[in-house]
């Protein structure tokens, strides 16, 4: 077992786990913050990514493909830390545009393009493209991903 | 069927059960319509209002704690709101939405004033719930709108007595019932009449008066997913995320090989990894279509359950069928297309017609197993202590999950409860019910309760997938081009037969009922099940996915083997606008006019006629390469679909979708917004499946396990879509799979457009289309 202390969303969490467990299943089954999704568990599908904040930037990260033991000290935010009532910038152009079907790889796809809009706030197509391939959606969302990021980023993102 | 422990299971028929062959009670089974003098619907209804008996609806009217309930779906509040029960499984096909917007429709009150709620699984109160066969919105749009009018009825007549005037003078909208014009107009909101109308006798079903779709305000306007807001936030609960108090995580080790069973395990490695509590082994069901059993590992987390069966040693008996492979049972389709099949419809004499025929082809098609890959893998949480058991599950079939889960644990049904949580994904997939068999199995082995998960590789590595198989097909031509005969002779792994209805095996798999074939005077479907142990199920447009991409790509080697036109063929194959007999789900007719309006608007939208080059992408900044334009249409589940694809196949062979139209009848559009988001799903995941889609059998079991082997459509490889819904009074049909079959040929024959390379089996080689 680890004794491992990150802050998630602003609040300091001490966890005493495997150290291989990943970040992922830290934050569901342990911190009970269960808007981060299991999709693949391989770094494959996106559904799974968080922000983690260095020096103030944030930047995607896969949290199923993180050891939990490489995170003490660590800062990461989840789609519950995004906002406190869905009024990041990327979430009201995905309430704007009615992006989500089913909505499970949402979470996912919300956490990309903002970071994505942190680094690079006015993206073109091949850009976005780039950013946001790595997280699957079945349902077929991708127009409005498209859309609603050119949306959240006209409006501005507030990161 | 009545369950018995560990009894066969018996193939569930009604749609409740997990059937997805629809039922119909359309309106001609209970309902009579005609218009009433004052020129609205009068509804006669034959049977029970909204559902359940007449008793039942009577004793649904009451007041409790100031609300009123009008039947099961509707109770209105004392500030006027009103709360609506969804009572379908939500699988991101948007009915929890759009089946509460009908009720809302009729019921008189604005769209903004409603709470919807997931109803309870309850058949009695509510009617059949399930999600299958896109059927939501056809089945429940009669049953809803007179579980909306019911109410409204009961709010106009309270006012009226209130006002001691006739309610047919008064109307209702926004909540408020009104009476009179200008300065005698007088209006009552409906939480002010709650308690009078629960004091009023239900009304006779027969005699309510439903809105004509010129009077609409919400039926046919977008409105977004109720849930909206609480899936940006990250708050929705699917069933991965489902928490009960004391709730145990548990993986499961399944057979490596279909068929195979557990002959002994050694639990104890398992149980030296922290966390892991228990190691229980869970008996196949006699019928191992519906469970086929494994070792459970159970833990305090996901993730310690999972290595907990990596460390776990079970010794496998392989079973009957450990030497199967993709390529063994491409050798029996061989075989089994030679007509050894049984005929399903022979009209004319095709042996005839088609030695005499000027023009003669035969080519053979092949489509592989597909993965559902919904991205929440299947899940389910149990609690079984004590003699009740409920269950909290992403499902689209909540009445086979309390079937299976008695059976397998001997509680009654009565005693068992449903909870239906929003799936991340459904597809068919979740029209068996296989977790909550294992969950519950789990649950009351361990003593408490468990939520069992899959991983993406227990998810894709024991789906049950779409059948393969492959289709031989003829077809002969007069002088004239003129289409005198067609043939197919097909052998797939039948989802019928998998579960054990070997006397159905041919259902879904062909429909002989179908154009083109059944245009041809000459005409003959015979059909063959190859005998395998790959578990396969309903994909999206069961059969259709298959069978549409054959025939449409088969009819566009007739036009250019006989030079004619892909849509001029088409036209001719549709012919005058008629009915034909259809017997398959979405008849009992087949209306031609429909098709061909379809086709046209799809035809005229895609500029067609236009050279390719003008119709260019949106970016500029596609790869060079063959340009070429694919056209499909075809009726499904009673909606009428054509698309127009357009491809750039690059040198090395690479196919990119630049632009698809795609042009539908449904008949009324309920949720323009939901039903558009249907309709490109549809697109994606079947170009999705003509790109990459293809589950390889190897050593009896599947070989890919993960999306680096099994890709899915990203957001790179997603084309432009335009979709044009045609103005429409019929009766509403679904949407959800209608979309996803005809995509598949209209990109294959853009692709022939393209290179002159003719895509016979899917998904598309790449290595055949290199240039140069
Ligand atoms: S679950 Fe992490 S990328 Fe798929
Ligand atoms: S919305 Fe369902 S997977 Fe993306």
């Amino acid at each position: 077992m680890a004794t491992i202390t990150l802050t998630v969303n602003g609040r300091l969490h001490t966890v005493d786990v495997e150290p291989d467990m990943p970040l992922l299943w830290v934050l569901r089954d342990i911190l009970g913050l269960t808007g981060t999704k299991f999709g693949c568990g391989k770094a494959l599908c996106g559904s799974c990514t968080v922000h983690r904040i260095r020096s103030g930037v944030a930047t995607a990260v896969r949290s199923c493909a993180l050891p939990i033991a490489t995170l003490d000290g660590a800062e990461i935010v989840t789609i519950e830390g995004l906002s406190d009532d869905g009024s990041h910038a990327v979430q009201r152009a995905w309430i704007e545009e009615d992006v989500p079907q089913c909505g499970y790889c949402q979470p996912g796809q919300i956490m990309a393009a903002a970071a994505l809009l942190a680094a690079d706030p006015r993206p073109r197509d091949a850009e976005i493209d780039n950013a946001m391939r790595g997280v699957l959606c079945r349902c077929g969302t991708h127009a409005r991903i498209r859309a609603a990021i050119h949306r959240a980023a006209a409006g501005g993102g507030d990161r | 069927m009545s369950p018995r422990q560990g009894g066969r299971v018996g193939a569930p028929t009604s749609p409740d059960g997990g059937s997805t062959s629809p039922a119909r009670p359309t309106r001609r089974q209970f309902l009579k319509v005609s218009l009433s003098a004052g020129g609205g619907l009068v509804v006669v209804l034959h049977g029970p209002w909204a559902n359940g008996n007449s008793a039942a609806a009577a004793a649904g009217v009451q007041t409790t704690s100031d609300d009123f309930r009008a039947g099961p779906f509707v109770t209105v509040h004392p500030d006027g709101s009103a709360t609506i029960y969804a009572k379908n499984p939500e699988i991101g096909q948007g009915v929890k939405t759009s089946l509460p917007m009908i009720v809302a429709e009729e019921l008189g009150v604005a769209w903004e004033s409603v709470r919807v709620e997931q109803a309870p699984y309850d058949p009695d109160r509510f009617g059949p719930q399930y999600a299958g066969g896109s059927t939501g919105i056809t089945t429940n749009w009669d049953r809803l709108r007179i579980a909306g009018a019911g109410a409204r009825h009961l709010l106009v007549a309270a006012a009226s007595n209130r006002w001691g005037v006739d309610p047919a003078d008064c109307s209702a909208a926004n909540g408020v019932v009104a009476h009179g014009t200008g300065a005698g107009r007088r209006e009552l909101a409906y939480g002010e009449l709650l308690t009078e109308a629960a004091g009023i006798q239900p009304p006779d079903p027969e005699s309510l008066i439903l809105k004509r779709p010129s009077e609409f305000t919400i039926v046919g306007t977008s409105r977004s997913d109720v849930d909206l807001k609480e899936i940006v936030t990250g708050r929705t609960r699917y069933g991965l995320d489902y928490r009960v108090d004391g709730m145990q995580f548990a993986v499961i080790a399944r057979a490596p090989t279909f068929g195979g069973r557990v002959r002994s395990f050694d639990a104890k490695p398992a149980l030296a990894i922290p966390g892991v509590r228990q190691v229980v082994e869970i008996e196949p069901l006699d019928n191992r279509a519906y469970m086929s059993g494994g070792v459970a590992v159970v833990a305090d987390s996901t993730w310690a359950a999972i290595k907990g069966r990596g460390a776990l040693v079970v010794d496998w008996e392989p079973g009957p069928h450990a030497t199967e492979s993709s390529e063994t049972l491409r050798d029996q389709f061989s075989q089994l297309i030679e007509g050894k099949g049984e005929v399903v419809r022979h009209d004319g004499d095709v042996d005839e017609a088609l030695s005499s025929a000027v023009t003669r082809l035969e080519a053979v098609y092949e489509v592989p197993f597909l993965y559902h890959a919904t991205m929440e893998p299947m899940n389910c949480v149990a609690d079984a202590r004590g003699d009740q058991i409920e269950i909290w599950a992403p499902t689209q079939v909540p009445g086979l999950c309390v079937a299976l889960a008695s059976i397998v644990t001997g509680v009654p049904r009565e005693a068992i409860t449903v909870h239906m949580l929003r799936a991340g994904g459904g597809f068919g997939r979740r029209l068996m019910a296989e977790y909550a068999a294992e969950a519950a199995a789990v649950s009351k082995a361990t003593g408490a309760p468990v939520q069992v998960s899959c991983t993406r590789e227990d998810d894709m590595r024991h789906g049950y997938y779409r059948p393969a198989g492959m289709y031989r097909m003829s077809a002969g031509l007069d002088g004239d081009g003129t289409l005198i005969a067609w043939e197919s002779n097909v052998s797939t792994t039948s989802r019928h037969a998998f579960r054990g209805d070997e006397d159905t095996a041919a259902e879904t798999e062909v429909f002989p009922d179908a154009l083109p074939g059944a245009a041809a005077p000459n005409f003959r479907v015979t059909y063959a099940p190859a005998e395998t142990s790959v578990p396969t199920g309903a994909l999206r447009g069961p059969g259709k996915n298959a069978t549409t991409f054959v025939e449409q790509c088969f009819l566009d080697e007739i036009a250019h083997a006989s030079g004619q036109d892909p849509v001029a063929i088409r036209r001719r194959v549709i012919g005058e606008p008629r009915e034909l007999p259809y017997r398959d789900h979405g008849g009992p007719t087949f209306q031609t006019g429909r098709i061909r309006h379809v086709l046209d608007v799809a035809v005229e939208e895609s500029g067609w006629n236009r050279s390719l080059a003008v119709s260019s992408d949106r970016s500029g900044a596609r790869p060079t390469g063959r340009r070429g334009r694919g056209v499909a249409a075809h009726m499904m589940f009673g909606a009428y679909v054509a698309h127009v694809a357009e491809v750039t196949v690059a040198n090395d062979g690479r196919v990119r979708v630049d632009r698809v139209v795609c042009a539908l009848d449904c008949g009324i559009v309920v949720n323009p917004i939901g039903a558009r988001a249907q309709v490109e799903g549809g697109i994606l995941h079947g170009i999705s499946a003509v790109l990459h889609g293809e589950i390889t059998i190897a050593d009896g079991g599947a070989v890919e396990g993960n999306f680096d082997d099994y890709p899915l459509l990203r957001l790179d490889e997603a084309p432009e879509i335009e979709i044009h819904f045609v103005e429409s009074s019929e009766h509403p049909q679904g949407l959800g799979e209608m979309a996803f079959p005809g995509i598949m040929p209209a990109v294959c024959n853009a692709v022939f457009d393209a290179t002159g390379v003719r895509v016979r089996r899917l998904p598309i080689d790449v290595a055949e289309l290199r240039f140069g």
